[in-house]
């Protein structure tokens, strides 16, 4: 496996980017093309922010802003 | 019972012109000030698609309700929600903010605001010109994030290939 340097958080590094269900564009960085929560050893974005970001996609996705699941039709 | 802010977002069926969406708006703001809550502002975020059909529609016009309010009210509305039609879907939560209720009671704009919004839009459109040198300021943060993003998406490409493997060390 290939070393990959520890990333940083990118909301701890940027304190102005919100995460809110009202602002799914932020969100949309965080779901795979299918749907699923990027898990944070990925993505590495830190715990606190990681809680708040599945918390807030589980909410767009109740309302539709959010695909719970893409299929290829 | 004690006042709570929330937010309330409420999905309505598309086909309905700007009319509908004030009659909408005027009747939840009835149903909140018979129980003494106080719609602090009202947005509209247009006809927007959905990311998945909700009875049989693929596309809702949002509503979003930003309430002083107590557990009654809430479940009054939600149960209205239910009955009502046109609405497909609703999602209403509380919010933990630290403002004063008192306060926001007091610069509540009650649903006017979403008459307000339209005007405001307007002058944006006409300041878009301007903003546009700020926006090239800008651009090396974009390309990180795309950048960023890139690297995400190829990561997980390979992820979703191992499907339920379990966790890989990377």
């Amino acid at each position: 496996m290939i070393y990959r340097r520890r990333k940083v958080c990118r909301f701890c590094i940027n304190k102005d980017q919100t995460i809110d269900y009202k602002k799914p564009e932020v969100l949309m960085n965080h779901i795979t093309e299918r749907g699923k929560i990027i898990p944070r050893r990925i993505s590495g974005v830190c715990a606190k922010h990681q809680r708040m970001l599945s918390r807030e996609i589980k909410r767009a996705r109740t309302i539709a802003l959010l695909p719970f699941t893409v299929t290829g039709k | 019972m004690e006042k709570r802010h929330y937010e309330m977002t409420v999905i309505i069926k598309p086909e309905g012109d700007s009319d509908a969406t004030k009659q909408f708006a005027e009747r939840v703001d009835g149903i909140v000030n018979d129980f003494n809550g106080k719609v602090v502002e009202l947005q509209s975020w247009g006809e927007r698609k959905l990311a998945y059909e909700i009875k049989k529609n693929l596309k809702g016009n949002y509503l979003f309700f930003d309430l002083i309010a107590d557990g009654n009210l809430i479940a009054e509305l939600e149960r209205n929600f239910n009955i009502w039609e046109n609405v497909l879907k609703f999602m209403s939560i509380r919010v933990d903010k630290k403002e004063d209720i008192n306060e926001l009671m007091e610069n509540a704009k009650g649903i006017a605001s979403l008459f307000e919004k339209h005007e405001k839009k307007q002058v944006v459109e006409a300041d878009d010109e301007k903003k546009e040198t700020s926006v090239e300021a800008d651009k090396p943060a974009v390309d990180d994030v795309r950048k960023y993003n890139e690297e995400l998406q190829k990561t997980l490409r390979v992820e979703d290939d191992k499907e339920d493997e379990e966790d890989v060390e990377l």
